[in-house]
């Protein structure tokens, strides 16, 4: 570390009631193919009740939703949100794509191809899902994405018991800014019907049960889709290209599932072998100087749910302890000798600002 | 009324097939002098002693398809996709790769030497060649064998090509599975090309929406060479069912042997020769047991009987007495 320890001047914190006008504020700006925040006051406000009694309730059932809102302190804005889903499909089937290839061989013509297959598949039902990452452009080449990505993986790390041990997460894929989808044009609009914009309108989600009564029960030859659209294939819309390296480096596995609507790459992992998550650790705050030269750069959160507080930050470990200044202790809602979860956190090249 | 004989090919009539079938299928003619199971039936004008040594046309009459190799067709189907929900209701057509006729007879290679023939003749010839065919069937449908085929019988009709002579169907969908020459692998594997292809092709349904327009136009499409042989088929019973070829798209016409029977009813009778038989009519007629099919005039009696000159019959070989397969429904 230099001596001069760059603040961080985020705080991640459990949404509140007051967190409606930001909602809105991300849904306006959402581009097609982000479905976890349509631009729809009704639907937000319902969604954030949900969120607050998510985190205050004691008897989760599986269909909470959690979201998180980044202020940035000097201002005190909101500058992104995010969310989990403690189960992707909640009563009813998550659907997906699975990413699959056969080999074809006929000896006589000497011909051996591998073919790739999508199949629709509910295997990622009942995982846990990342939802609603949305953050202010202007904050993109900050910590503030990293904060508002990863936090995520404390909380889960700290109430496992409401979270399944596998978490999912989709990335936009590629649309343009009316919403046309070259790969739901290939392939939903086949079944669907409707122009992209419209499914996402009645859908919301890909938990609905009539996407499997309109999409194939068989698999998806992609040789036989247009050259556009087997391009699209995993690919991300560019609004997804930077949580979507977050996630990543995390270590989420991208190859195996993508979205049935936009063909965006869905990703998942195991909870145990994401880098936040075995990394992180109980340890006991303690107040004290921060020591330059000691500091590394930690995620820590508190061990609260209801008034859920992370911090990226560098700070000095000792031991079982962590030493966090004053104004740390207090963003994090804690007193010296409290517990709290921190997890190592690689500084990014180029990084922090 | 010009005779015609119909009867299987030899070794011997291999040069003179070239001007009817292509390279490839001329060693299939060859090979296939006692296989009964496969039998290439060529057509000559006039009786034996008009000594007719080329073939004005032939169809090659498979009697048990798919025993030995698998054969292939895509099955079209129809998936509908409901969702109440949103008040949709869609149907689309489906294609699946399967061996659905496995076991049935088979009319294949149906060729005529067009140049050889007088316009009128150009659409008999076909009616005649599905017609002996046929007939073969029908009488080994009445003394079965071992091993006899079941009752059905199918026609692979020539698909649409381009310009180019390219298929679209097989441009847009067997092509991004096998790349490979096709001219090239049905030179050297003839018909058997199409199971070792199958290999590479989609096993799953296939939504044929999804295929690009020019080979979804092509499903179920004839070649515009091919509405003679599309014309004899109808009119023996056969209709396209809902299954295509796996290369040009092209309908797999099908009947069950019954259906046949009823558009050409057949009778098992013996022969009755005469000096001279009134008003005679284009018979069809088969021996007991051999693969010979001949066109002559005579007429059915009132008991059951064939009636036909004596003259005529010598000319063919018949005798009185002679038990024969006739249907009356021949076509000069």
């Amino acid at each position: 570390m230099t001596d001069a320890i760059p603040t961080t001047p985020f705080l991640l914190r459990a949404c509140s009631a007051d967190d409606l006008p930001a909602l809105e504020r991300f849904a306006a700006a959402s581009p097609v193919g982000i479905t976890t925040l349509p631009h729809d006051r009704a639907f937000l406000t319902d969604r954030l009740q949900r969120s607050l009694h998510s985190f205050a309730t004691e008897d989760a059932s599986g269909e909470e939703i959690y979201l998180f809102a980044l202020e940035d302190l000097a201002s005190g804005a909101v500058i992104g949100i995010s969310g989990i889903a403690a189960r992707a499909g909640f009563n009813d089937r998550f659907y997906s794509f699975r990413n699959e290839f056969v080999v074809h061989s006929s000896k006589p013509l000497g011909v051996t191809t591998r073919i790739h297959t999508l199949h629709l598949c509910h295997d990622l039902t009942d995982v846990s899902l990342f939802i609603s990452f949305h953050i202010d452009p202007a904050y993109l080449d900050t910590l503030a994405p990293q904060l508002l990505s990863r936090a995520r993986l404390l909380f889960i790390a700290q109430h496992t018991e409401r979270f399944a041990d596998r978490i999912a997460a989709e990335s936009a894929g590629v649309a343009d800014d009316n919403g046309r989808c070259p790969f739901w044009d290939a392939v939903g609009r086949r079944f669907f019907g409707m122009d992209y914009p419209t499914v996402e309108r009645l859908t919301g989600g890909r938990s609905k049960s009539f996407i499997a009564d309109l999409m194939p029960p068989s698999p998806i030859y992609v040789p036989l889709l247009s050259d556009e659209a087997q391009w699209a294939i995993g690919q991300l819309h560019p609004i997804a290209e930077l949580p979507f390296s977050i996630l990543l480096d995390e270590g989420f596995d991208a190859d195996t599932y993508l979205d049935i609507f936009d063909g965006g790459p869905t990703v998942q992992e195991r909870l145990a072998m994401l880098k936040t998550v075995s990394r992180s650790r109980i340890l006991t705050a303690r107040a004290g100087p921060t020591a330059p030269e000691r500091a590394t750069w930690q995620l820590v959160c508190n061990t609260d749910r209801q008034h859920f507080r992370a911090l990226l930050l560098p700070a000095v470990v000792a031991g079982e302890t962590l030493v966090l200044d004053a104004d740390a202790l207090d963003r994090l809602a804690l007193l010296s000798g409290d517990r709290v979860r921190v997890a190592e956190f690689d500084v990014p090249a180029g990084e922090p600002r | 009324m010009k005779l015609w004989h119909l009867r299987p090919a030899r070794s011997a009539d291999l040069p003179s097939l070239s001007r009817l079938l292509p390279n490839w299928e001329l060693e299939a003619a060859a090979s296939a002098d006692n296989d009964g199971d496969d039998r290439l039936l060529l057509a000559f004008p006039g009786g034996p002693d008009e000594i007719a040594t080329t073939p004005l046309g032939c169809i090659r009459l498979r009697r048990r398809i798919g025993l030995a190799q698998p054969r292939f067709w895509f099955h079209l189907g129809v998936r509908v996709h409901a969702a109440a929900e949103l008040g949709m209701f869609r149907r689309e057509r489906t294609l699946l790769l399967g061996n659905d006729h496995t076991g049935a007879a088979e009319l294949a290679d149906l060729c005529i030497d067009a140049p050889r023939l007088q316009p009128a003749q150009r659409a008999r010839l076909p009616r005649l060649l599905v017609r002996a065919a046929l007939l073969l069937l029908q009488r080994e449908r009445r003394h079965p064998g071992p091993g006899a085929s079941m009752p059905r019988v199918i026609c692979a009709l020539p698909g649409r090509r381009d310009d180019s002579g390219a298929a679209p169907f097989w441009e847009g969908l067997g092509r991004h599975f096998y790349p490979g020459n096709v001219d090239q692998a049905l030179a050297r594997f003839g018909e058997l090309w199409r199971t070792h292809a199958a290999a590479l092709l989609p096993r799953h349904p296939l939504v044929v929406s999804v295929l690009r327009e020019a080979a979804q136009a092509a499903i179920g499409a004839i070649h515009p060479d091919a509405e003679h042989l599309r014309d004899a088929l109808a009119e023996c019973g056969l209709r396209a069912g809902q299954h295509v070829d796996l290369f040009d798209g092209g309908p797999v016409f099908e009947s069950h042997l019954d259906l046949i029977d009823a558009h050409q009813p057949i009778a098992h009778c013996p022969l009755q020769l005469r000096a001279h038989v009134d008003r005679p009519a284009p018979l069809l007629i088969a021996g007991e047991s051999d693969d010979d099919v001949w066109l002559v005039p005579g007429s059915m009696d009132a008991a059951g009987g064939v009636e036909m000159a004596s003259a005529t019959a010598a000319q063919v070989g018949f005798t009185q007495a002679q038990a024969l397969w006739v249907t009356a429904r021949g076509d000069s």
